[in-house]
């Protein structure tokens, strides 16, 4: 166990200086976005990570890392969540085209993908299947040395932006679910591809996807014909938080933190209106020890969730952040309820909002339902459950 | 304004490990749930605690010098987890982080080997400097002194023999010490500064110690919850395939590994840099103070009618886990303590050089 400070030495100080000197030249931080991790960086910022190998800093230079140590990597981290930048990357499906790709799909995807000048969205839900994803209807057709696919996608978010979509198709019988299905890496222009915007609570933006007779060479098929769901099983099982951190690292995994640290804005937003605002006349909030035991609380339940492994890290999050988002716009009553901006609205209508934004975090990457099953086998050894 | 990076590594060494081994492996086969039975309702178990002391394992926090092990206060947390996992009527927790007080001042007047080898028993009254009245001392009708903190001072109570147990439910030896009682002497250990110092480590560390134990109470009744669960079976299969029942016993599973890691992490710093993070231990207790009664009552409910009977272990446990942390006080007295830490709660700061005052890029 070991939790002390790392000292830097002047070659990582100066390390922290280069970094906030591309921050401070190529980005404006506004202390208004609060959903970071659900945005995307400029294309600015974005062209200058990729140059520095900084969107995968630690992965080799020849896939378009930096070769960052764990240190510098924690140094360029936490710099960018000092300067609000959201953090993104295709960590999740790079192993994959990699592994299963062929030829000429990763010497047409990879360069742009490593340096993180392309992304993608995926493609797993749909209208009828969610949780039950191996029952994915969007059918793939082959046609010479093409495939033709036809169906829709739902929740594929960042599809307005993305470069790729990372699809799960049925190409086989529907009786044989699990063993019917490839993978392809599809590119966003293809003709025959619609994106269709679906507005979400608290200003969560997603897509639903559509799929025309949409043609793609063989050369975009991960994996072997049929072997979709081995080949989907690694990004799921990374999404799922089942890999490795480091010792510099959250305990909690990066949805978990990414929660936890919405929280602990909204937290310091409110900490901030306790100081300022009376409750009755000649006491300030702050003062008042119904306040005080109530942000101690989230403070503790953050606190808690900073030391949950990260194989439940995400729903813990969730779930606290959803109770005490809304415990917060109670605290706060009646002016907490206001949306920022309005007129009266309290800590940046911060809590408002995130109540009204976390039930969508108990969803992302897996249903909440769907992680203590997965917990539930992997960890306590229970049976497949109903 | 530069960053600060810390590690963030929760694993144990080989030798954590093996220390780790070694107390389940002793409190496993020494205190099974016979044992427990057997000494309520006191909770006190003479042959087990000198067993314990023959084990190396009373003395495993108290220094080399003294006679003990040499350990730290993460052993001793590791110690009182696996006491906490098998119930066991012993007054490990409380003994331990009172004797390393009395040991860390000097020129007291105790016999120290009685205190190393656990044949006086010491506690402490967590609540003592809320008021100058009686105090419910945990293991306090096993102690015969008992550290407590009254105005300025920290003073030693003394009794020849513990005062009785105020009855409860938990078989949990606790008692009230009256300074004003004819039969407790009381002797000033430290004044002033000295004095705060003193009780701001010993509070600190019973509140690990504590929350420890409860992580271990928590530990053994999701183990014997799953146990049930998947040899129970009705509609033809084990219980534990109904989410209603397996997703229970994720919670609570997660819920002792968390409070598990925020306890040894609250253990690390009290030990190593006990002003950085100083609200850790009030932090860790009352989180396993709130969680673990949550547990029982699903652990208990995971065995149905079965887990009511005062013949099921899981009883035991949940009897238990209601009383174990609160006697430092409740839910209240944590979080006014834990509120304030909330000045550090405030925005993250503006990056050093502002953009707007640098006229933009």
């Amino acid at each position: 166990m070991d939790f002390s400070r790392i000292e830097l030495d002047d070659e990582q100080r100066a390390f922290e200086a280069e970094v906030r000197e591309v921050f401070e030249n190529h980005w404006t931080p506004d202390p208004h976005a609060l959903n970071l991790d659900h945005d995307r960086p400029t294309k600015e910022l974005i062209e200058q990570l990729a140059q520095r190998g900084w969107v995968h800093p630690r992965s080799p230079r020849s896939q378009g890392g930096a070769e960052l140590d764990a240190v510098r990597a924690r140094i360029l981290d936490l710099l960018q969540i000092e300067y609000r930048v959201p953090r993104f990357g295709n960590d999740l499906i790079l192993p994959t085209v990699r592994k299963y790709g062929s030829d000429q799909l990763r010497a047409s995807a990879l360069p742009a993908l490593e340096s993180g000048r392309a992304s993608f969205c995926l493609g797993y839900s749909e209208p009828d299947s969610g949780s039950d994803m191996a029952a994915a209807r969007t059918r793939a057709v082959p046609d010479g040395d093409e495939w033709v696919i036809n169906g829709a996608k739902m929740f594929t978010t960042y599809a307005e932006i993305a470069d790729y979509v990372f699809l799960l198709a049925r190409t086989g019988p529907v009786e044989e679910k699990h063993k019917s299905l490839t993978m392809f890496l599809v590119p966003m222009d293809t003709p025959g591809i619609e994106v269709k915007p679906i507005h979400a609570m608290g200003h969560v933006g997603t897509n639903m996807t559509f799929y025309r007779d949409v043609r793609v060479a063989d050369s975009y098929r991960l994996g072997a014909v049929g072997e979709g769901w081995r080949v989907v099983s690694e990004p799921l099982a990374a999404e799922h938080g089942a890999g490795e951190g480091s010792e510099l690292a959250e305990l909690n995994g990066s949805m978990g933190a990414a929660f936890v640290r919405t929280l602990e804005e909204v937290l310091g937003l409110a900490v901030e209106w306790a100081r300022t605002t009376e409750v009755e006349p000649g006491v300030l909030a702050i003062d008042d020890p119904l306040v005080r035991n109530t942000l101690a609380g989230v403070l503790l339940d953050i606190e808690v969730e900073w030391n949950t492994p990260s194989e439940f890290g995400k729903v813990t999050a969730s779930e606290t952040l959803l109770r005490d988002a809304d415990l917060l716009v109670d605290l706060m009553a009646p002016a907490g309820v206001l949306a920022d901006g309005a007129d009266g609205a309290v800590a940046q209508g911060s809590a408002a909002w995130a109540r009204a934004m976390a039930p969508a975090t108990q969803i992302y990457g897996g249903t909440t339902d769907i992680w203590r099953n997965n917990v539930g086998r992997g960890s306590l050894g229970l049976p497949r459950s109903r | 304004m530069t960053i600060e990076l810390r590690r963030n590594d929760y694993s144990f060494d080989e030798q954590q490990t093996e220390v780790r081994a070694m107390l389940a492996g002793f409190f496993g086969r020494h205190s099974p749930a016979e044992v427990v039975r057997a000494a309520e309702p006191l909770g006190f178990d003479a042959a087990l605690w000198q067993n314990a002391e023959h084990a190396g394992i009373v003395g495993l926090a108290f220094p080399e010098a003294r006679g003990g092990q040499g350990a730290g206060l993460v052993e001793l947390a590791f110690a009182a987890e696996a006491a906490g996992r098998t119930l066991a009527p012993v007054p490990l927790a409380d003994h331990a982080v009172a004797t390393r007080a009395l040991l860390r001042l000097d020129g007291i007047d105790i016999d120290v080997d009685a205190a190393v080898s656990g044949e006086t028993i010491y506690s402490l009254a967590p609540l003592s400097p809320t008021g100058s009245g009686r105090q419910l001392v945990p293991s306090g009708a096993l102690a015969r002194g008992v550290l407590a903190r009254r105005g300025a001072e920290l003073v030693l109570l003394r009794r020849d023999s513990p005062p009785p147990q105020a009855a409860n439910d938990a078989a949990a030896p606790v008692a009230w010490w009256d300074p004003a009682d004819p039969e407790v002497s009381q002797t000033v250990l430290a004044t002033g500064g000295a004095a705060e110092a003193a009780w701001r480590e010993a509070l600190s560390e019973w509140r690990i110690a504590t929350a420890a134990a409860l992580v271990g109470l928590g530990d053994g009744a999701v183990s014997l919850a799953r146990g049930y669960a998947l040899e129970r079976h009705q509609f033809g299969v084990p219980i534990a395939a109904f989410q209603a029942v397996g997703h229970r016993l994720v919670d609570a599973h997660e819920a002792v590994q968390a409070a598990r890691n925020l306890t040894l992490k609250a253990a690390w710093f009290q030990a190593e840099e006990p002003l950085a993070r100083p609200e850790l231990p009030v932090m860790a207790l009352a989180n396993a103070a709130r969680v673990a009664p949550r547990i029982t009552d699903d652990c208990v409910h995971v065995h149905g009618g079965f887990g009511l009977m005062l013949e099921s272990d899981v009883s035991l446990y949940h009897r238990r886990s209601a009383l174990w942390g609160r006697l430092g006080g409740g839910s209240r007295a944590h979080l006014a303590e834990i509120a304030t830490a909330l000045d550090r709660a405030g925005r993250r700061p503006a990056p050093d050089r502002s953009l707007v005052a640098a006229g933009g890029a």
